[in-house]
């Protein structure tokens, strides 16, 4: 009884980075995430906004805390400053656009060469709701993150889909940090009072 | 039993639920768990009311005789509806403290006597069936007796301990007996004279779990342990989730003032030594009294009155117990903290229960004492002129879900003391984890919100700094405002994009790089760029690979076009956003930053660049009136703008420069000097064939200037050949001049300042066979060899001093090279 209580209470923080073309839609996955909010302008981020967010998993809590990065190309050089480090990078394209589904890949390419194998990367193909404009189909996306060894879904910050699943995907594939106290010791009581004095 | 869900809180304690506490002690980070025990526990257990008796009696050794009833004692009057779902009995002296009795430690004869009492009394027509009367519901039930026996005969060590579980099978045999039994017995413990038996109600099994006993002795120390005849044995057990722990302890007897001392003693010997092991073989935490959401304690104790006879015996007599309540020794320890701290005692209301002539209501050492009622064994026992006492009480600990409903005495007249029971209303608790889980989730979705909202939030109205047309030299001014929009004070600061690396580009500086700001505060950071000559800060900062700098492009493109330079600052909230800030300007090329290739040449002396021997010609010319040039820091001798007005006017392409109409002087025209030849985006002497050449010579064998003229001439164009023969005259004079004025010994140094400006540039200092190779170049007097090779025995370790203070502006205070160097976070455009 007591270990379900306290398994659940062990927290695990978990750098994410959300990357891609600029109004792909990262800010707005993100604030639908956060806050379960969406706006129709959401203004562009210039620098990196940075916003955190628990997750519980089974057995585990997650605590993300995530940079959402400017899409801008002229920011490029500064992008490692946020995938340096990560736990997990979400690569957000726009389904509308073939360019932003291209540049989307080459940040895969970039990320790969970084050589951080246990980087959990994810694809999300972003705007889901917008079928009639849709240009990235989504075999083709399926069939890319297969190859790289990422996961993907399709996302509508706007419509609500895919988004707490996005998020829960990635708590569920984080590698399991090293248990915090020594196995075995599942709970600890409080201090014992010195010899002699009384109870509680 | 009664189900409830609670609607009311948790009683406000100055500390949370003892099972919230125990929940919360591997909870992480701190503000969660504080979160947690601050939420009531009714949030995330359910409640379950049930009514817990128990009953401590000393039985003064006496087999029952078979017509005791303990129902009173253990049932009370009440119908169905006040029915115990626990009954916790304490016995002690249940077998006669007698030597041998002692020695053995126990006695089934005796506990199974009065164990078949209380089946009786509990389950009525249902008693005496295999599933009550075999304590065989618990494994393990005869090895934990082995183990006592195993420890020396009785003389049981402090803590003994067994696990106990049920047989379900067990339970599932009872469908076939005729009637069910309403109690069975689920933990029993004996030390010699102690035993503590636990019933529960048959109902309650599924919910009862980790069972444990365990026990502890005080009694007479025989030097291989301690003996059994005093001491406690106790049941630890959880209740749906809630740990109990019941304590049965017989403490020192004495009646000489100072007794209670050692009751005290036995008390805290108790306590601390009180361990409830895990099963055998399996994983788990001992624990203690402590761990308990609740114990009660039971027991005779002993306590004393510290009142003469015939004060307890009048008192008694006209009923006023109250008057006895202040010489209660346990209520006197109590009160001074000596014992039983923290715990509870309802206030005594019945007579005191010690001691009495077995078979009758009538105390021991009453004035009938010689009557012929009395018979010749209690006559003995009347001589020891006993004063009337409250030995027998019913003490409990926890402040959480437990209630007294009732304490009291019965009157059974077996042995010399009274039985006494205490009645409680225990809320046990069972967890909820689907509950937990849905607070624990919103609970972190509360204190990501608290976070978020404490999150400093700044705004930078523009994020972009427009430096305009930017010249060789010359300072560039901007500035960006940063305000303070949120609620939190902010603490800023101009961060590096790579780990290690400056904050800014070399060529750019801010000021204030960090600061704090109040709510509603603003700051004016104020951006300055200038570019000069050296690829750490000067115009070899706008390479298109800055970050990497490992480029072997062009550093800067010339022409007549200006060209667009930038770099993005990133300012870093603590605990908040990165804002990025574009820096931009218009940069007018200049002759500095111009390949040698492209520079006009004059006609004398032959293919030398215009510039170059303008400056030299000057620096040449004017020497005499410049001490120190070449070697000592320009501060305080250069003119502020000096060199951007040269490179202004040199741009004009003017070639016969008044320099003092100019209002520049000597120093501002040398540093002018290095600033362009550091300035070229290859510098004179990168040439692969002369650095290998220069850096295999041996620095104890001087090559003469024909080997350094025949390396230039192998391997240099024309125009640099022309450059450097011109400049090496200005070495060479320079060096003259030095030793006329008395500073040879700085000759090495002046060497260095020019050799740094024509070797590649590095973070490094050019090594000395590159100086050396500069001064024969120029035909130097050898002597300053012997300087070099000084240095080059014991190199002063990473020695700044070793540079010319005023050519800092082309050499990176941070050798940060191999790692890359921020400096130019520059953009690809
Ligand atoms: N239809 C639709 N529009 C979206 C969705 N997500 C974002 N947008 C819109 O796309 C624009 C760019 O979004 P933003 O979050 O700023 O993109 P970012 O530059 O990647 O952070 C905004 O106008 C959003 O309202 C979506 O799922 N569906
Ligand atoms: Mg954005």
């Amino acid at each position: 009884m007591a270990s379900n209580a306290s398994a659940a209470s062990v927290t695990t923080q978990a750098k994410l980075v959300l990357l891609g073309d600029m109004g792909a839609g990262k800010s707005s996955l993100v604030l639908r995430f956060v806050k379960g909010q969406f706006h129709e302008y959401q203004e562009s981020t210039i620098g990196a906004a940075f916003l955190t967010q628990t997750v519980c998993v089974d057995d585990r809590t997650i605590k993300f805390e995530i940079w959402d990065t400017a899409g801008q190309e002229r920011y490029h050089s500064l992008a490692p400053m946020y995938y340096r480090g990560a736990a997990a990078a979400i690569i957000v394209y726009d389904i509308q656009s073939q360019s932003s589904f291209a540049r989307a890949k080459s940040w895969v390419r970039e990320l790969q060469k970084q050589g951080n194998a246990s980087l959990v990367m994810a694809l999300a193909g972003n705007k889901c709701d917008m079928e009639e404009k849709r240009e990235v189909q989504a075999e083709e996306a399926e069939a890319y993150a297969a190859e790289n060894g990422l996961f993907f879904m399709e996302t509508s910050a706007k419509a609500a889909v895919n988004v707490t699943e996005l998020f829960h995907e990635i708590a569920v594939k984080l590698p399991r940090a090293p248990a915090p106290t020594a196995p075995g010791v599942v709970l600890t009581n409080q201090n014992r009072a010195p010899k002699n004095s009384q109870c509680c | 039993m009664v189900k409830t869900r609670s609607m009311r809180s948790t009683p406000e304690g100055t500390r949370a639920h003892p099972l919230a506490r125990e929940w919360s002690s591997t909870m992480h980070p701190s503000v969660v768990r504080e979160a947690f025990l601050a939420e009531s526990i009714d949030a995330y257990t359910t409640r379950v009311r049930t009514r817990v008796t128990t009953g401590t009696w000393n039985t003064n050794g006496k087999a029952p005789r078979g017509d005791e009833d303990v129902r009173g004692w253990l049932m009370g009057a009440r119908g169905e509806e006040g029915t115990p779902d626990v009954v916790v009995v304490g016995f002690q002296e249940i077998v006669p403290l007698h030597v041998d009795k002692v020695l053995a430690g126990k006695d089934a004869a005796a506990t199974e006597a009065w164990e078949e009492v209380l089946d009786r009394a509990l389950n009525g027509d249902a008693a005496r069936q295999g599933a009550t009367k075999r304590r065989g519901t618990m494994v393990d039930y005869d090895a934990s007796y082995g183990n006592d026996a195993g420890r020396g005969g009785g003389a049981s060590t402090s803590g003994t301990t067994s696990w106990v579980s049920f047989d379900d099978a067990d339970v599932s045999r009872r469908a076939k007996s005729k009637a069910e039994p309403t109690y069975r017995p689920v933990a029993q413990k004996q030390l010699v004279g102690v035993y503590i038996t636990v019933w529960v109600k048959t109902s309650l099994l599924p919910h009862l779990k980790d069972v444990r006993v365990a026990s502890v002795a005080t009694g007479f120390n025989i030097g291989v342990g301690v003996l059994g005849n005093k001491g406690a044995c106790a049941v630890w057990m959880k209740l749906y989730s809630t740990p109990l722990v019941f304590v049965c302890s017989h403490l020192s007897a004495g009646t000489k003032p100072g007794d209670e001392h050692r009751r005290n003693e036995d008390f805290a010997t108790i306590v601390d030594q009180l361990r409830f092991h895990p099963p055998d073989g399996l994983d788990g935490v001992e624990h203690t009294i402590e761990d308990a959401a609740s114990a009660i304690w039971m027991g005779d104790l002993n306590y004393r009155l510290n009142a003469t006879d015939k004060f307890v015996r009048d008192c008694i007599t006209k009923g006023t117990f109250s008057q006895l309540l202040a010489c209660d020794q346990l209520n006197i320890e109590r009160a001074g903290g000596r014992v039983f701290q923290g715990w509870h005692e309802s206030e005594l209301t019945f007579a005191p229960t010690y001691k009495y002539r077995p078979g009758t209501n009538i105390y021991s050492g009453a004035e009938d004492a010689d009557a012929d009622v009395v018979d010749a064994g209690q006559k003995k026992e009347e001589e020891k002129k006993r004063t009337p006492a409250w030995c027998d009480r019913v003490l409990w600990n926890g402040d959480f879900d437990i209630n007294l409903l009732e304490y009291g005495r019965s009157e059974l007249t077996h042995s010399d003391h009274k039985p006494v029971h205490a009645v409680f209303s225990i809320v046990v608790r069972e967890l909820d984890p689907q509950k937990l889980n849905a607070l624990m989730f919103d609970l972190r979705r509360r204190l990501d919100h608290v976070e978020m909202a404490a999150q400093p939030k700044c705004a930078i109205v523009n994020p972009s700094v427009d430096l305009g047309e930017m010249f060789y030299s010359r300072d560039a001014l901007g500035e960006f405002t940063m305000s303070n929009v949120g609620d939190v004070p902010a603490k800023f600061s101009l961060v590096s994009p790579i780990p290690g690396g400056p904050a800014t580009p070399g060529w750019i500086t801010v000021n204030p790089m960090a600061g704090s700001l109040l709510p509603g505060e603003e700051i004016v950071l104020k951006v300055r760029a200038c570019v000069q000559g050296g690829r750490e800060s000067g115009p070899s900062a706008f390479s298109h690979d800055s970050l990497s700098r490992r480029s072997e492009e062009p550093l800067i493109e010339i022409g007549a076009k200006p060209k667009l330079v930038e770099a993005v600052l990133v300012v870093r909230l603590e605990g908040g956003r990165d804002f990025f800030v574009m820096v931009k300007g218009q940069y007018i090329p200049c002759v500095f930053g111009t390949p040698l290739e492209d520079l006009p040449t004059t006609m004398f002396p032959p293919n030398c660049p215009q510039v170059i021997s303008t400056l030299v010609d000057y620096v040449f010319e004017n020497i005499s009136t410049a001490p120190g040039i070449f070697f000592e820091p320009l501060d305080g001798l250069r003119t502020p703008g000096g060199v951007a007005k040269i490179a202004e006017t040199l741009q004009h392409g003017e070639t016969d420069i008044d320099f003092g109409a100019l209002g520049v002087n000597v120093y501002d025209v040398g540093e002018a000097l290095v600033s362009l030849l550091s300035a070229l985006p290859r510098r004179i002497l990168d040439e692969p064939g002369v650095l290998d050449a220069v850096d295999a010579m041996k620095l104890d064998d001087p090559q003469p200037k024909e080997f350094a003229h025949g390396l230039l001439g192998r391997h240099l164009s024309t125009k640099a050949k022309a450059a450097l023969v011109h400049i090496a005259a200005l070495i060479k004079r320079l060096d003259e001049e030095c030793a006329k004025t008395g500073a040879r010994v700085h000759v090495t140094e002046m060497i260095l300042t020019f050799a740094t400006c024509l070797f590649p540039e590095s973070t490094e200092q050019p090594n000395p066979r590159r100086v050396a190779f500069i001064g024969a170049l120029a035909g130097c007097h050898p002597s300053f060899l012997r300087t070099l090779r000084a240095r080059e025995v014991a190199p002063p370790p990473s020695e700044p001093s070793f540079l010319p203070g005023w050519f800092n502006f082309s050499v990176s205070p941070e050798p940060q090279e191999s790692t890359g160097n921020a400096s130019g976070n520059l953009i690809d455009f």
